[in-house]
């Protein structure tokens, strides 16, 4: 049993590996016409991820559905941005029987490739509502780090009429 | 005179109404089906989707008939252009009944739980066997 589960552990990395190839293919493209570009379909493709490039830098969203402050590594060196962590399967309470079970689960290691360097030092990450929000404002000194994930206390969506969760 | 009035107002009516819906069509489409996990115990039914990216004021659930349906718009995406999905639309025909005063619905950190007790005929009994 321990063994299949570590040769699937090994193809899910090859797995992730060339989805991460194709996401940061998609990105590159992306970047430059974000807006035009709809849902290509990955399905089930996780996480989820968007690039964003902003005046004063870029900014990564990743769609990590459970996950709290603390359950993810991101780290940048130079260009890349790399978050990775574990999503424990699903598994019912005592007496319950599964009828289905779609949500992904396992390891996961997402690259994104920035289009530029950004320095390491000031990098934010907050995790809110299932969502990690990375800002890397744009910097030639590339240093790199492992970034801290902030309580998402901070209100982004500052539109009028947004309701903080409670 | 008041008549040419009314019917404009009643063409500007209209056309408002179809241009909401049109834009309400066009926002759907970058909805997304959100994955779910459902398990079953002996008194309840619980419906698990994974919907980064929305509130809990965001998140709606309705039992009609047979058919349960969950939606929720994600905050902020359609206003930022975003490539992410815009929100989350999925619809399951429940086969068992359910206490659909008692059915519940919860949001912690993206993941939507959704509680459907059984109706007291559905429910699992043991049977004394004498």
């Amino acid at each position: 049993m321990e063994k299949e589960s570590d040769s699937n552990a090994s193809g899910r990395g090859a797995l992730a590996e060339f989805k991460n190839a194709v996401t940061n293919l998609y990105d590159q493209v992306s970047s430059q016409v974000t807006s035009l570009i709809p849902d290509l379909g990955f399905g089930r493709e996780f996480p989820r991820h968007e690039l964003r490039v902003e005046d004063d830098g870029y900014r990564v969203m990743v769609e990590l559905p459970g996950f709290e402050r603390g359950e993810t590594d991101v780290s940048v060196v130079g260009r890349n941005l790399t978050v990775s962590g574990q999503r424990a399967r699903f598994e019912p309470p005592e007496g319950g029987r599964m009828l289905r079970s779609e949500r992904p689960s396992g390891d996961f290691e997402l690259n994104v490739r920035l289009p530029s360097e950004v320095d390491a030092v000031t990098v934010v990450a907050q995790m809110r509502d299932g969502v990690l929000d990375v800002r890397l404002p744009g910097s030639k000194g590339a240093r790199g780090r492992s970034i801290d994930v902030e309580e998402g206390s901070e209100t982004q969506h500052d539109e009028p009429g947004a309701q903080a969760d409670g | 005179m008041d008549r040419i009035d009314k019917d404009e107002l009643r063409e500007a009516q209209q056309s408002e109404a179809t241009r909401e819906q049109r834009e309400a069509r066009a926002r759907r489409r970058r909805y997304v089906r959100p994955p779910v996990d459902i398990y079953s115990t002996g008194s309840e039914m619980v419906v698990l989707a994974d919907m980064p990216g929305v509130q809990k004021s965001d998140l709606d659930v309705t039992v009609e008939r047979d058919e349960l349906v969950i939606e929720a718009v994600a905050a902020g995406r359609a206003e930022e252009e975003s490539t992410l999905p815009w929100g989350y639309y999925r619809r399951f025909k429940l086969k068992t009944a359910f206490d659909r005063e008692r059915i519940s619905a919860a949001l912690e950190n993206g993941i939507a739980r959704i509680t459907l007790p059984k109706a007291a005929s559905e429910q699992a009994r043991k049977v004394k066997v004498d």
